[in-house]
Order: C-alpha cells, then sequence, then structure tokens
C-alpha cells in the first residue's frame, strides 16, 4: 500500500532527470520564433505595481511584443517573490524579464541562473547589490536599472515640507523596511535634504514592515510622546496612509503636515480633503513603458541599454491636484 | 455544581486581585518611564484595542469554558471587514454594508458552530481549518487591495471621544461585558457551559441540549467578531488582508491570562475584562517606548505560557481536592470513559 | 499484510489523497503550459523543502495525538539564527566553508531548545499542546524580532548562495557531467542540472527519519503513546521523556527548514515561515494521519505535502494568483478529517 506513492515519487524523480533532454529542444523551438515575449514579475501586489502593468500593457501592445505578467507576490519578500519567478519562467520562450526585486541579494542568484540560459533582465523600481551594473561585480548582468533616483526625491519632498514649514520644526518619517533599496534611499535622501535647514530636525525614524495598522499605531506615539512634531514623512502608500490616519485619529489634521509618497488614489483623495500636504508622484507607467522600450529597441536594433534609466518624478499640492494635467499622474488599478 | 462552585472561588477572586494589581503595577510602571502615558487622550488609548481584542475575548471567554476553541477568530474579523469595504465602494450605502459584514461574520461563526456541533472533528482543528477558509475567501475577494474613503460618520462608531478622551470603545467593552457577565455567572446558561467543559457527557445526559449550546456560543463569538471588525475598521479606516493577523493570540491570551481554563470547565468573564486591560495597557505602552510589534509578540506569549503554568498548577491542587466530588458525579452518570478526555 | 475484505469505498477512501494527487497533475500538465517539465517539476520540489520538512516533523508530533503550531515561526528563527552565526564566524576569520557547516551544525542544537520547551510544557505540565505550541508562536517570533531589530539579517559569505541555488550534477553537451560546480559555458547554450543540493539535504534528513520511526524502537513507542497513553504507560514507556523528544524531532525539522531557507535566500528573517504555518498540518491530515493520534506515516506525509506543493506550483505556473491556495487547502484539510472520521476503522499497518 505504501509502495505506491514511493512508486510515484521515483516516477516524478525520474521525469525530472529524463525530460529535459526532450524540454531543452522545445524551448529552443519557441526562442527561434520572431516575435519577441517579455515577462513583468512585480514586487508586491499594490497601486504602483498596478499602473506600471498598465504602463507595460500599452507599450508592449504598441510595439507587438508578447507580454505574460506573474502572479502578484502577496507579501514583499524573496519567499513570496522568487517560486513566483521560477514558475513564471518555467513557461519557457521568455526573451526578457523586467523584475522589482525584493531583496538586494537573495534574487541575485536565481536571475542569474536564469540570465546564463539566455534570457536579459531588467530591474525595475528596485535593484540588485548597490544598483551601479556598470562594474564588474557577480550582480552586473542584468541589462538596465529603471526607476525613480529615490534619494534626490527623497531630499526634494525635504525641500518642499521646508518650505511649507517655513524652514523650522521637528519632523518624524515613517517607513516600511529597512532592507528595501528604494525606501531606504528616501529617508537617507530627506534625512540629507533636511541638513539644508538649520532649524529643522528629524526626531526619529520607524519601520513599520508595511503593515498599515502599525505604521499607524507609531505615528500616533511618535506624536503623542513629542507634541511638538510638525511634519511627517510617510515613505509609501502603507506608510502614508497609515500616518494620515494616525494624525487624523489624534485630532491633529492641519496641525502636522503630512508629506508622502506614490500617488494612489487614497492619497490624492486625503490631499484633496486636506488631510494629506504633499505627495510625490513617481512614474510607475512611464518606468514600466520605458523598460518594454529598451528592450525592444535592445532585441531589434541592438541597441546600447544604458546601466540607469531614470525617469522624474512630479509633485502633488492642494494647488494643482485638481489640475487636469496632473491627473495622469495618479496610479490606478 | 454548586459546591464545586463555592470551593474554586477564592482562587478566582484571588486571581483578580492579582490581575488587577499587575495591572496597576504596568500602568506605574510605564507612566514613570514614559511620563507622556499619563495624558488622558494618550492614557484612554489602552482602550482602543479593548473594543476589539476585547469584545472578541468576551464570547471567547464562553467558547473556551466548553472546552472548545476559536482560532479563526481574527480572519473572520477581516473577512467582515472586508466584505464591509467592497460592499461601500460598491454601492456607498454606509447600512447596507454594515448589515452585510454583520451577516458575512455571523455565518462564519455559525459554520464553525454548526461542525463543531454536529461532527466529532474537535474544535481545534475545525477552526484551522476555516481559519484558512476565512483568510482565503478575504484575499480571494479583496487581493492586497486596500479599502478606504469610509465617511465620518461611520468612523465616529469608534473614534468618538466622550469629555474628549474617553473612547467609545470603552463604552461597547464596559456593556458588553456587564451582559455577558451576568448571564455566566446567573442562570443555567453559564451553569452548562461550565459543566460543558468539565463534563460533557454527564449535562449531556441531564438533558440539556449541549449541541444547540455550542452552536449558539460559536455563532455568537462570530457576530461579535463582526462587531469588532467595525470598531477596528472605524479606527484604521481601511480594510485590507493584513487585519487579521495575530488577532486569535492575542485574543485567546486575554482568556486564559483571565483565568479560564483552556481545558474548560472553570472561567470567568471577569477575569477576561481585566486580561484585556492589561493587554491594552501592554500594547499602548510598548508603542509609545517604541518597541514596536516585536516584544509584544514575545511579552503575550510569555505571558500564555505563564497562565497556563499558573493555571494547570492551581488546577492540580484544586483536582485533589475536589477528586472524590468529582468521582461520584461520574459514577451517576456511568461516564466513565470519558474521564480520560474530561481532564485533558 | 492482513488478509482483511475491504470493500471499493474503503478502497478509494484509502488512497484518495494519492488519487487527488495524481489528478492534479494531469489537471496542470492539461492546463498550465510548462507544467510537466523538468523544471516545473522541479520547481515542486524545490521550492516544496520547507513544507515536506515541516510536515515530516510535524508528523512524529501527530501520531503521538499532538500538535505543533510553532513550527513555522521556529523556522523563522532559525533562519535568523544561522544566518547570525554564519556573519559571526567569517566575520571572525574562518574560512566560508568552515563558518557555514558549522554555523548549520549550531543551528540544528539550538533548534532543538523550542521543542525541549514545548515538550515539556505538554509532558510535564499537562499543557495541551496545541495551546504549548500556540505561545511558542508569540515567544520564537518575538525572540527572532529581537535578534535582526527588524533588519533581516544579511551579508552572508556568497558560498552559501551557492550552496542554496546550486545542484548535485551539472551536465552540458560536450563537456559531461560535473559534480557541484556549474560548468563554464558560454550565455545560453543550455545545462542540464540535476537534484538542487536543497532537496538532497532535505531527502536525506527525511529518509533517516522515516527509517527511524519506521524501523526502530524510538518509532514503535511514538505509535504506542498516540495509540493509547495508558497501556504504553504500562509497557514501561517513558511516555514523558519519549513526548518531549518528539517535539523536539517537530522542531529540529523546523530549524533544518530554517537553515534551507537561509541558504535559499540568503537571508535570515523572522516571518521566513509564517505563510507555511498551516500547510505542515494540512501536509500530515492529508496524508492520512488521524489527530487523535496512533496513525500516519512519513510517506504518506510526503504525499500530502506534495499536493500542497504541486497545487501553488501549478497555480503559479498558470499565473493564477495562488490566494485560492488557502481556501482549497481548507477544504481539502476539512475533506481529509472527514475521511478520517467516517473510516475510522482503517488500519495501518506499521
Amino acid at each position: 500500500m505504501k509502495k505506491i506513492p514511493v512508486l510515484v515519487l521515483v516516477l516524478l524523480f525520474a521525469a525530472s532527470l529524463g525530460l529535459p533532454l526532450f524540454a531543452g529542444g522545445a524551448q529552443e523551438a519557441v526562442g527561434e520564433e520572431e516575435e519577441l515575449t517579455f515577462a513583468f514579475v512585480p514586487g508586491i501586489a499594490d497601486p504602483f505595481y498596478f499602473t506600471m502593468e498598465r504602463g507595460i500593457r500599452q507599450k508592449a501592445d504598441e510595439l507587438g511584443v508578447n507580454l505574460i505578467v506573474s502572479e502578484y507576490p502577496k507579501s514583499w519578500g524573496p519567499e513570496a517573490q522568487v517560486p513566483i519567478l521560477e514558475a513564471t519562467a518555467a513557461r519557457g520562450g521568455i526573451d526578457l524579464i523586467m523584475i522589482a526585486p525584493t531583496s538586494v541579494d537573495a534574487l541575485i542568484a536565481p536571475l542569474k541562473k536564469l540570465h546564463e540560459q539566455g534570457i536579459e533582465i531588467i530591474t525595475v523600481d528596485t535593484f540588485l547589490g548597490d544598483g551601479d551594473y556598470s562594474k564588474d561585480t557577480e550582480y552586473s548582468f542584468p541589462l538596465a536599472y529603471i526607476g525613480t533616483d529615490n534619494h534626490l526625491g527623497g531630499v526634494r519632498v525635504a525641500e518642499h515640507l521646508a518650505e511649507m514649514l517655513g524652514e523650522k520644526g521637528k519632523l518624524y518619517i515613517n517607513t516600511t523596511n529597512p532592507d528595501v533599496s528604494s525606501v531606504s534611499a528616501r529617508v537617507a535622501g530627506f534625512k540629507e535634504g533636511i541638513t539644508n535647514f538649520p532649524n529643522m530636525e528629524v526626531i526619529g525614524v520607524d519601520y513599520n514592515l508595511d503593515v498599515q495598522q502599525k505604521a499607524m499605531e507609531q505615528t500616533l506615539s511618535a506624536l503623542q510622546k513629542n507634541p511638538d512634531i510638525v511634519g511627517v514623512f510617510g515613505t509609501n502608500v502603507f506608510s502614508a496612509q497609515g500616518v494620515y490616519q494616525a494624525v487624523v485619529n489624534a485630532g491633529l489634521t492641519g496641525a502636522v503636515k503630512i508629506a508622502s509618497w506614490d500617488a494612489t488614489e487614497t492619497l490624492i483623495n486625503a490631499l484633496k480633503e486636506g488631510q494629506v500636504d504633499l505627495v510625490l508622484a513617481q512614474k510607475p507607467a512611464e518606468i514600466g513603458s520605458m523598460a518594454v522600450d529598451w528592450g525592444y529597441k535592445f532585441f531589434t536594433e541592438n541597441a546600447d541599454v544604458p546601466n540607469k534609466v531614470i525617469p522624474g518624478f512630479e509633485f502633488f499640492t492642494k494647488e494643482n491636484v485638481n489640475d487636469p494635467d496632473m491627473q495622469k499622474f495618479i496610479y490606478k488599478k | 455544581m454548586s459546591a464545586e462552585a463555592k470551593n474554586k472561588k477564592p482562587f478566582q477572586v484571588s486571581h483578580q486581585l492579582a490581575l488587577l494589581g499587575v495591572l496597576v503595577g504596568l500602568i506605574l510602571l510605564f507612566g514613570i518611564i514614559e511620563p507622556a502615558f499619563f495624558i488622558p487622550r494618550v492614557f484612554f488609548d489602552i482602550f482602543a484595542i479593548a473594543g476589539e481584542i476585547g469584545i472578541m475575548a468576551l464570547a471567547m471567554t464562553y467558547v473556551i469554558t466548553t472546552g472548545g476553541v476559536d482560532l479563526a477568530v481574527g480572519y473572520n474579523l477581516q473577512m467582515s471587514a472586508i466584505v464591509f469595504g467592497i460592499t461601500f465602494v460598491n454601492t456607498g450605502n454606509v447600512v447596507l454594508s454594515i448589515i452585510f459584514a454583520l451577516i458575512v461574520a455571523t455565518l462564519g461563526g455559525m459554520f464553525n458552530g454548526f461542525i463543531v456541533a454536529k461532527t466529532k472533528i474537535p474544535p481545534l482543528v475545525t477552526t484551522l481549518g476555516t481559519m484558512y477558509l476565512f483568510r482565503g475567501i478575504s484575499m480571494i475577494i479583496a487581493g492586497t487591495a486596500t479599502y478606504s474613503g469610509f465617511p465620518d460618520g461611520f468612523k465616529q462608531f469608534s473614534t468618538f471621544k466622550f469629555f474628549n478622551a474617553i473612547p467609545i470603545q470603552l463604552v461597547y467593552f464596559v456593556v458588553l461585558f456587564f451582559i455577558m457577565d451576568y448571564f455566566y455567572r446567573k442562570g443555567s446558561l453559564g451553569r452548562n457551559l461550565k459543566g460543558m467543559g468539565f463534563n460533557e457527557n454527564a449535562v449531556r445526559f441531564s438533558g440539556v441540549k449541549v449541541d444547540r449550546i455550542k452552536f449558539w456560543i460559536y455563532t455568537l463569538l462570530g457576530l461579535l467578531c463582526g462587531f469588532a471588525a467595525m470598531v477596528y475598521l472605524g479606527r484604521l479606516s481601511a480594510a485590507k488582508t493584513s487585519m487579521g493577523d495575530f488577532m486569535n493570540f492575542q485574543v485567546i491570551t486575554a482568556v486564559l491570562l483571565g483565568g479560564t481554563s483552556i481545558m474548560g470547565g472553570v472561567g470567568s468573564v471577569r477575569g477576561t475584562f481585566i486580561a484585556t486591560l492589561i493587554i491594552g495597557v501592554l500594547h499602548k505602552g510598548f508603542s509609545l517606548l517604541n518597541f514596536s510589534g516585536n516584544i509584544y509578540n514575545f511579552t503575550i506569549g510569555l505571558i500564555l505560557i505563564f497562565s497556563l503554568i499558573l493555571y494547570t498548577l492551581t488546577e492540580e491542587r484544586r483536582k485533589v481536592k475536589t477528586r472524590s466530588r468529582r468521582d461520584q458525579l461520574e459514577s451517576q452518570t456511568a461516564a466513565t470513559g470519558d474521564s480520560g478526555s474530561g481532564t485533558g | 499484510m492482513k488478509n482483511r475484505k475491504k470493500s471499493l469505498a474503503e478502497f478509494f477512501a484509502d488512497r484518495w489523497a494519492l488519487f487527488f494527487l495524481v489528478a492534479e497533475i494531469v489537471f496542470f500538465a492539461i492546463v498550465s503550459r510548462g507544467f510537466l517539465t523538468p523544471r516545473g517539476i522541479q520547481i515542486i520540489f524545490f521550492f516544496g523543502t520547507s513544507v515536506f520538512l515541516l510536515s515530516v516533523g510535524e508528523t512524529f508530533v501527530i501520531i503521538t495525538g499532538g500538535i505543533d503550531l510553532s513550527v513555522g515561526f521556529v523556522m523563522g528563527f532559525a533562519s535568523i539564527v544561522a544566518a547570525k552565526l554564519i556573519v559571526v564566524f567569517t566575520e571572525s576569520g574562518m574560512a566560508p566553508a568552515a563558518a557555514i557547516l558549522v554555523g548549520m551544525v549550531l543551528t540544528f542544537i539550538i533548534s532543538l531548545l523550542p521543542g525541549l520547551i514545548n515538550g515539556s510544557l505538554v509532558a510535564f505540565l499537562k499543557v495541551p499542546p496545541f495551546i504549548a505550541t500556540f505561545s511558542m508562536i508569540g515567544i520564537s517570533h518575538g525572540v527572532s524580532e529581537l535578534l535582526i531589530e527588524g533588519v533581516p539579517a544579511k551579508n552572508l559569505p556568497h558560498l552559501a548562495n551557492v550552496i542554496g541555488n546550486g545542484h548535485l550534477f551539472y551536465y552540458a553537451r560536450g563537456k559531461g557531467m560535473s559534480i557541484f560546480s556549474r560548468p563554464e559555458l558560454e550565455r545560453g547554450e543550455h545545462v542540464l542540472e540535476l537534484l538542487p543540493n536543497i532537496v538532497i539535504i532535505t531527502f536525506i534528513l527525511i529518509a533517516v527519519f522515516s527509517f527511524i520511526l519506521k524501523r526502530t524502537r524510538y518509532g514503535q513507542h511514538t505509535y504506542a503513546i498516540g495509540g493509547n497513553v495508558d497501556a504504553a504507560l504500562r509497557s514501561g514507556i517513558n511516555v514523558k521523556r519519549h513526548l518531549v523528544t518528539v517535539y523536539m524531532v517537530s522542531s529540529f525539522f523546523a530549524g533544518a527548514a530554517g537553515v534551507i531557507y537561509m541558504l535559499q535566500y540568503v537571508t535570515g528573517k523572522a516571518d521566513a515561515g509564517a505563510a507555511l504555518l498551516l500547510d505542515g498540518i494540512a501536509a500530515v491530515v492529508i496524508g492520512g494521519a488521524s489527530l487523535y493520534g496512533g496513525k500516519g506515516t512519513i510517506w504518506r506525509t510526503i504525499l500530502g505535502a506534495l499536493i500542497i506543493a504541486t497545487l501553488e506550483t501549478g497555480l503559479r505556473i498558470r499565473g493564477v494568483p495562488t490566494f485560492d491556495k488557502y481556501i482549497l487547502v481548507g477544504v481539502i484539510l476539512i475533506g481529509a478529517v472527514l475521511v478520517d472520521q467516517i473510516i475510522p476503522e482503517r488500519v495501518e499497518e506499521e
């Protein structure tokens, strides 16, 4: 009776040994087709990546590129993303993978393996190693990193917020995770930007690990302990939404200025209602469409892809939020 | 049974006094370390969590007293919150959304109650399965979307503060506590709950509809999960699929710390009340001291183990005292085969 | 084998997990392109290692009639301990290979500790297993978070990554077979990678403990305790001590899963196993073990784990959100328990 499961196991193992010979041939056959196939592996299911997918789709349709969009990971981390990456790659016939790596080092080995199989890699939004693919390192194999200059963004947020606050007062930062390259750069940039204003000071940074409830509770406690905080920077969607709910719950709407990152519909509505004062909008759709574009040029024109492509960003404030030109920068599902 | 109850009363009272002592001690401790803790607005934040954990813990006390448990509470709350969110986003009707959310949560509780009452699957396994199920359902409905933008009127449901300090959660919690405590101590329901935890067959043979009680207490717990979901939503103002994480943990800890035995038969709603406040103080205190979730989870785990050990030790002593009386009872009902499961 | 007549229904009820797995494979082979390929099958095993390990450890506990809810977070705890230790050793000048080896061995030993506490609570203080191990969730999660303070443990030597993502054999046309090291090849040239290292480690551990459960006195005692504690006591088994060791086996396997996570993702994370909290238990129950104890075998558990891993991989290759997995696993779990209820007379030959 128990021999049957054993048999199944043995068969499966045997299959994993024997079948490659056939499969190898099949994969090459697919690769020879004229049509290009790109795959997109997002970092987590949130409006930022949904918007990026829209940009990717639009460009891919325009250029006649086949597109595979993998499952959206439900949490941020390699243990959620790598299995999805591998499963997507197992479909075969992929020429280029556009991925937002969820860890600067854990993704190196799996991506390198795919690269060695002949698949090109572009990292979008986040990167491998330190993000510099021009040096000769173990993580220099991707074609390019396309994403916002988070450090510069942080500096600009600091400048805008300082201007709103009359260049004085205490500030607090609520961010997601010390491990994520993009978000860490925002915090570093913000801190650096604030050093230009002698009467301002960042009194604390909290990590909410992408949990909105935690962001809310941390901010509430920070505000209660330091009633003289005048400005808060929430570094991504979840942080910013948690921060603004904390300010509302503390009854401090208006007294504390909130700067945030990522123009989700929720945050834009909050801006309209005066709960948030400044929103930096990245351009996820543009990042996506640039990735497809450069990938396409690489395959069709053998173009020299720059190691780093940096699209700009926009600022939403109460003044320009209803501006028709700005509407296209709002993230949508 | 009544003699039984008299016999354990001294323990219960001293236990509750000890809990009160711990509560006061913790408040003083946090207040000394972080004076901001005593600002009324800050201090009353400890009740914010009582509106969520506490409401569920009150009904959970009933369930655990019968020797059962519900691991699915957190995800039932989450499912209900998501249903509220999606209904609201699609219809814009708050009342309808609340009704739907409460119905879904109640159905979730009923489902648990039905399986526990009608099959012999242990409550632990049943609710372990439905924990997956509820979580899966909410994830399928919501994906990782966040539903928000609820009207201010709805948020008042849990952000309203009397005298600009006392949160409305405290009112819900206290009112519910009086109701639940009354039925737990007076009348036949409480007696039957304890009897079921102590020796289910004995109660069954005495003509009590055990299955029906089981069904309805799990249903009640489901309904209160829905209510807690609404209270939580008002505070957080966004429905998403991480809401239910680690909630069952805190709820069960509140009940066990309050002196209810995990093996059933003995318990106290009053204990749960005080224990919930202790957890609320820890939650707010740790958050103020910037310990975030790390030490909090660790402490809750420690408290859980501590209350288990404390309980088993006192239980052992009590059992020795009451053994003769219990043997009598069992020989009457001839349920000798079940004594093993009765003592765990 | 006893010669007992079995009705057709019993025959199917006994093997429903197997039929389910076969049906699953056929289904995904049809709907998911790339599923029934070597890559697809390797993915099932490669990413299924944690579920295999956790469920095998859990099998021991469930056979005794207990349950261990803490394995997922003990796994995270172990991944952090392993990562931290290896980083410390490397920084103190040890060779990477030695640091990894010593770090792994020490982690295995440390990971026995949660099991020791769980087991002692259950055996000596008579705390019900589920609540004892439930509180261990909070403790192990808390300790892990305290160790890393929110920042995942990082900066492991590159060798860890090579081991974690490497294979035992590589075969490339014209270059022949090589062991452990990937041959130097032109990009895009096809290389056959066989038997991932971590899958081998996993199955060696499982084989050893399968032998212990099936062929040794230790295994017999485990079944005896689950079957009837009083009888076990009377036959002179030291039930308390045995129970403690059973929980240590379970947390040892959780530790192994953590170590493998560390190798695979060169990271130690507190919530590494959070998503697997229940997969392990579900695999054991789907495999036909009874939660009342006394029943269950490792091979059947592997079958249950394969069902879960195949389901997940199949859905992923198809591109379907694996949220659905939660529902399916929940339903299969309850189904398995019901089957266990309906046919209680099933007798295991072990």
